[in-house]
């Protein structure tokens, strides 16, 4: 409630603005502040959401200013035929810049969009027939309305009200479940890949989205400042707009209005040391890296910042809460770690596994498949079949093999020879976003959960997997998930006991419960076969005899478990069949107890006797 | 000549898997000491190199402790910013404290062209690429045939052994730091006379010099040295033939090119995605 | 006196505690071996020793000194030398680069021939590059490297990884060969019957806590080694010889 009462105020403050003074300059300030709203706001959704550093926002800017200037020069446009026309433009080289050099990452993808930076500012100096070289574009013709031209305190109302569009719009994306999304494949590319989301047509989507919005402040700059020259878009430009994206707050709301204030008006105020103009940006951008992290409007937000639907107060219409019967009964249980009988129903069943596997059928084949690092062989003709609704396990010594297995069924890596079938299709090179899409779940050794966002966000997650809804509606605050989508997340919740914790950012779960939460977001995405990765590393016997009984209720439920496991304990106690590899290859397969008095098994792991 | 500037991104990356993206200031911090002390205040042109060097080497070191430590575990690219504010804030410095203009630095082999193969030539300009030759070979040299460039490269192929073995690691970072920014002083010094000294001439030649390393590969100071000459050489023709803002726009289509197709560039090796 | 005493040792890996009040002690002139299966703890262990990990508590101390929470360049000086899982040579540089960078710690190059002799087989390739080895001579300079720094106890991570058979009784006489200098090993391996063939004494370790110690003869009939590998019910009726440590 604060939070409205604080943005009406500044909505109120800024619309008044042209009616405090008609000083033109303090108006031209007040609208370049109002243009890099919409700049950074964009920049803001691919930086501080997305986690994608961009240096080259002055070359999309300069795109956007350039076809509006000659949109309203050459073909006569007025601003409102050309501020589309400059969006759409910008945000076509923006998705062709994003889906040449978005397959990259981090410090690489920095580095195109600098190219990228450098390229356009140098064709701006060049190509003097289209842009009219250093000397620019003069003669904008002012802004036009129903006829008559736009004196400057309208023109500043139309500045705002775009300034104030772009903030509504990156607030609404936030809380819609692309804007969870994004945070997710930021957060850990690899788990939301498990989960069947492509980081890469997610990035490439932030990218254009920033792109469409720095075209817009262009074409609004173009029509302000009535001539173009090359010099306002160089690479200190895109850095400035770093700039008041990170001091203002990555990733928060209000960071952009913060920083562009800010960062307009400092020079303004140190009237008399303007040469040191330079040096204060470079030591505020130094300071904004070394203590403000989260930029001065997250120094202040002490509170959790959550993203996804979870956080809205009150959630969209469409998300089910918690039904108190069964969520009281979740929370009881949940408490200790292991879950007894409930009233009335029993424990919470996993979200729809397919139709129960009446028929012993394969799901999980893999036939002669081999694998090498370099020289080495790290699996040699391995075959194995894993039936229908049963725990199989992998066991083996240290380098045996286990994990590379893993990667190469979940799609990580890709097998050299041999076949993989899951679910009777041939999945063997196949990435690791179809096959999760295909029906299968993973867990990491090390638990990959997506911190910023909280419990139920997470699994949401992966009840969602690729499925985002329009970009459109996520823009316009209707982006939240399908009723079913959060119901299989709660269910998904209850059935491993945490539903209790669903409002709890993930990075304040104790050690146990972090487990439970990557398996709980790998059954909510609807797989067939979960492929587990030592989910019983590091929880103590309690939580281990939990995890056996979460097992048997999967298990009973439908669902296929291949369990990597050194905890010899449980793989015997609940496995129908057990593999054993050693040093990539297959040496024993059955059932545990076979398995256990097997002499070949003995030798592999002790080292034979003399 | 960008191949020298470049070889310092490709130590430092080598060894701690982060760049100074300030290089380019610091050839300008090279030059301008350099002049300051030469031209301005007389002293003999060794001297006035050496301390130049010196001061670049000293740049280096605060780059590395203030820039780039504190955020070596980070994951995220935030060198690269902090890099990056470090450069602008030396740049503008300078710029206070030495005057916006560019200003001449004399030196007797740029003064009488030569003619070779037709075309004329500085001696000065000559001098660039013999002296980048043998500085990239001393790299080189130093690397292979020391004991201390030894470590270094240890503390690059693997820095925990390396550590293990009982070499100070975050001392070797800060070596390869202050090394690599001497590299770019001698650029500096080079330089001088050609270009005309300014606050402001580092900024491209560090960003072209990235492109550089880029190209060659982060990874390889052979393929550094090869793409060096060949950018050289490519911006030389595009200039000459179709206009010197071209060379800027090709030269860094190019990057994008190498960096979409093999981000590893000409001479590097395809990491592995650990999972 | 104990060479390296170790003492209520506690380790964490992020939030997940690896190892829990650990003690173990290796006197001057022993063999000493930690087994136990994977994900045990073993690794972890070594590397604190080494200084690569700091512990969260307990003690560790040499010939008297204490050590925790030192890094891995100090602790080098103080005469204990890792030679890690997996070997970690530095492959781009030759076999004597590899040796001379050993010696780092203290710069001094007069063991050279003194260890070339005891490893004969890297004498003959010393200026091939290190990469080029076979994974038996990786292991043999591996271990050759640490003997550089002049250890005063040797830890060695799992040499048998990746080792034909043949190879790793190689390694293990490499080993009791080292011992005969008067240089202490501590040597973790999962391979446990080989490991108890060479030690004097050794320790079982089990999901971060010790479950056995003693002589190394006598762990080799104790039926708590093969349950810690393969589960209770594995274990077959191994008689109770007189040697056997009674289940902790």
């Amino acid at each position: 409630m604060r939070a409205l009462v604080a943005w009406a105020a500044i909505a109120l403050a800024a619309a008044a603005v042209p009616l405090l003074t008609a000083n033109t300059y303090y108006l031209y300030l007040a609208m370049t502040i109002g243009i890099f709203v919409v700049v950074c706001a964009g920049l803001n959704v691919l930086a501080g959401l997305a986690g994608q550093i961009s240096l080259g926002h002055a070359g999309l800017y300069a795109i956007g200013a350039y076809t509006a200037a000659l949109g309203a020069t050459r073909l006569g446009l007025g601003v409102w035929t050309a501020l589309p026309l400059a969006v759409a433009v910008t945000a076509a080289v923006g998705a062709g810049v994003a889906l040449a050099a978005l397959r990259l990452s981090g410090p690489y993808l920095a580095m195109v969009t600098i190219a990228f930076g450098i390229i356009v500012e140098s064709g701006l100096v060049e190509w003097v027939a289209l842009t009219g070289g250093p000397g620019g574009i003069f003669d904008i013709p002012k802004p036009r309305l129903l006829g008559a031209p736009l004196p400057l305190a309208r023109y500043y109302w139309l500045v705002a009200a775009a300034a104030a569009l772009a903030l509504l719009l990156t607030r609404a994306l936030a809380r819609s479940a692309w804007g969870r999304a994004l945070v997710a494949v930021k957060t850990s590319e690899l788990a939301a890949e498990s989960l069947g989301l492509s980081a890469y047509r997610v990035r490439t989507t932030a990218f254009t989205l920033s792109a469409a919005f720095a075209g817009a402040g262009g074409a609004l700059f173009a029509f302000l400042n009535g001539y173009l020259s090359p010099d306002s878009f160089t690479l200190q430009t895109s850095i400035l707009f770093l700039l008041i994206v990170l001091f203002g707050g990555l990733g928060t709301i209000a960071g952009p209005l913060v920083g562009a204030t800010a960062l307009v008006l400092l020079p303004e105020l140190i009237r008399g040391f303007v040469e040191y103009r330079l040096i204060l940006y470079g030591s505020l951008l130094l300071l904004s890296v070394y203590f403000l992290p989260r930029g001065v409007v997250g120094a202040f937000d002490r509170t959790r910042r959550h993203v996804g639907p979870a956080a809205a107060s009150g959630g969209p219409e469409g998300r089910p809460g918690p039904r108190p019967g069964r969520g009281a009964a979740a929370g009881a249980a949940a408490t200790e770690g292991s879950p007894g009988p409930r009233p009335g129903r029993g424990p919470g069943p996993p979200p729809a596994a397919a139709a129960p596997a009446a028929h012993p059928s394969v799901v999980l084949e893999l036939r002669k498949v081999t694998k090498s690092f370099g020289g080495v062989r790290a699996l040699d003709g391995v075959s194995l079949s894993v039936r229908a609704g049963t725990i199989h396990s992998l066991i083996g010594p240290n380098g045996a093999g286990k994990t590379t297995v893993v990667n190469l069924v979940s799609g990580f890596d890709r097998a050299d020879a041999g076949t993989i079938e899951l679910l009777g299709e041939a999945v063997r090179g196949r990435s690791a976003v179809a096959i999760a899409r295909r029906g299968l779940a993973r867990t990491f050794q090390t638990p990959q959960l997506f911190d910023e966002l909280s419990v139920l966000d997470n699994v949401l997650v992966g009840a969602a997997g690729p499925r985002l809804g329009w970009l459109a509606a996520a823009l316009a605050g209707a982006g939240g998930d399908p009723p079913a989508v959060g119901a299989r997340a709660i269910e998904a919740l209850e059935a491993v006991g945490l539903a209790s914790f669903s409002e709890t950012p993930a990075a304040d779960l104790p050690f146990g419960h972090r487990r439970r939460l990557e398996i709980a977001r790998a059954l909510a995405a609807r797989a067939r076969v979960l492929l587990l990765d030592e989910p019983a590393a590091g929880l103590a016997p309690a939580e281990v005899e939990a995890l056996d009984a979460l097992l048997s209720r999967l298990r009973a439920g439908g669902l296929t478990v291949v369990l990597i496991e050194h905890h010899v304990e449980l793989v015997m106690a609940i496995s129908d069949r057990v593999t054993v590899l050693d040093e990539g290859r297959v040496i024993a397969d059955g059932a545990p107890s076979t398995v256990q008095s097997d002499p070949a098994v003995l030798a592999a792991y002790l080292g034979a006797p003399a | 000549m960008y191949g020298l500037v470049a070889l310092g991104y490709h130590m430092t990356w080598a060894t701690s898997r982060t760049m100074n993206f300030s290089q380019g200031h610091v050839v300008m911090v090279g030059a301008v000491v350099a002049y300051g002390l030469h031209v301005a205040a007389g002293w003999p042109l060794a001297l006035a190199a050496a301390v130049a060097l010196a001061a670049c080497g000293v740049f280096g070191l605060l780059v590395e402790r203030i820039a780039v430590r504190p955020f070596f575990r980070a994951g995220s690219p935030v060198w690269l910013l902090s890099t990056i504010a470090l450069g602008i804030i030396v740049e503008n410095a300078v710029m206070l404290a030495f005057g916006k203009d560019a200003r001449a630095f004399p030196s007797s082999l740029a003064l009488k062209p030569v003619f070779v193969l037709g075309a004329g030539v500085y001696p000065q300009e000559l001098l660039l690429p013999a002296v980048g030759l043998l500085l990239m070979g001393g790299t080189q040299l130093f690397y292979h045939r020391t004991s201390y460039g030894r470590r270094l490269k240890a503390v690059a192929w693997d820095s925990e052994a390396a550590g293990l073995m009982g070499i100070h690691v975050p001392r070797a970072v800060a070596v390869s730091y202050a090394l690599s920014s001497g590299l770019a002083g001698v650029a500096g010094l080079l330089l001088a006379p050609l270009l005309n000294v300014s606050p402001t001439m580092g900024t491209l030649i560090g960003l072209k010099a990235f492109a550089v390393a880029i190209i060659g590969g982060l990874t390889s100071a052979a393929g550094i040295v090869v793409a060096g000459f060949l950018y050289g050489l490519v911006e030389a023709l595009v200039a000459g033939y179709l206009s010197t803002g071209a060379r800027e726009i090709v030269g860094f289509a190019v990057v994008i090119a190498m960096l979409v197709v093999r981000p590893w560039g000409l001479g590097g090796a395809r990491p592995a995605r650990r999972v | 006196m104990s060479l390296l005493e170790v003492q209520n040792l506690a380790v964490s890996h992020g939030e997940i505690e690896v190892l829990h009040d650990l003690s173990l002690t290796v006197g001057e002139g022993e063999i000493v071996t930690v087994i136990g299966p994977n994900g045990s703890g073993k690794t972890t262990l070594l590397r604190t020793l080494a200084g690569v990990l700091r512990p969260r508590r307990g003690t560790i101390t040499l010939g008297g000194r204490a050590l925790g929470g030192e890094p891995a360049w100090r602790v080098v000086r103080h005469g204990i030398a890792l030679v890690p899982e997996g070997r970690r040579i530095f492959a781009d540089q030759t076999v004597r680069a590899n040796l001379e960078l050993g010696a780092a710690a203290h710069g001094r190059l007069d063991d050279l021939p003194a260890v070339l002799a005891r490893f004969p087989v890297l004498r003959e390739r010393l200026d091939h590059a290190a990469g080029a080895l076979s994974g038996g001579q990786q292991q043999m300079l591996a271990i050759a490297r640490g003997l550089m720094a002049r250890p005063r106890l040797l830890l060695l991570d799992e040499p048998s990884l990746g080792l034909a058979p043949r190879l790793v009784r190689e390694t293990f006489e490499a080993v009791r060969r080292i011992r005969a200098e008067g240089v202490s090993v501590l040597l973790v391996e999962q391979l446990a019957t080989l490991a108890l063939e060479v030690a004097d004494r050794g320790y079982v370790l089990d999901r971060g806590r010790m479950v056995a110690e003693g002589d190394a003869r006598d762990l080799a009939s104790n039926p708590r080694v093969v349950s810690a590998y393969l589960g209770q019910r594995a274990a077959p009726g191994v008689s109770s010889g007189p040697g056997c440590q009674p289940a902790p």
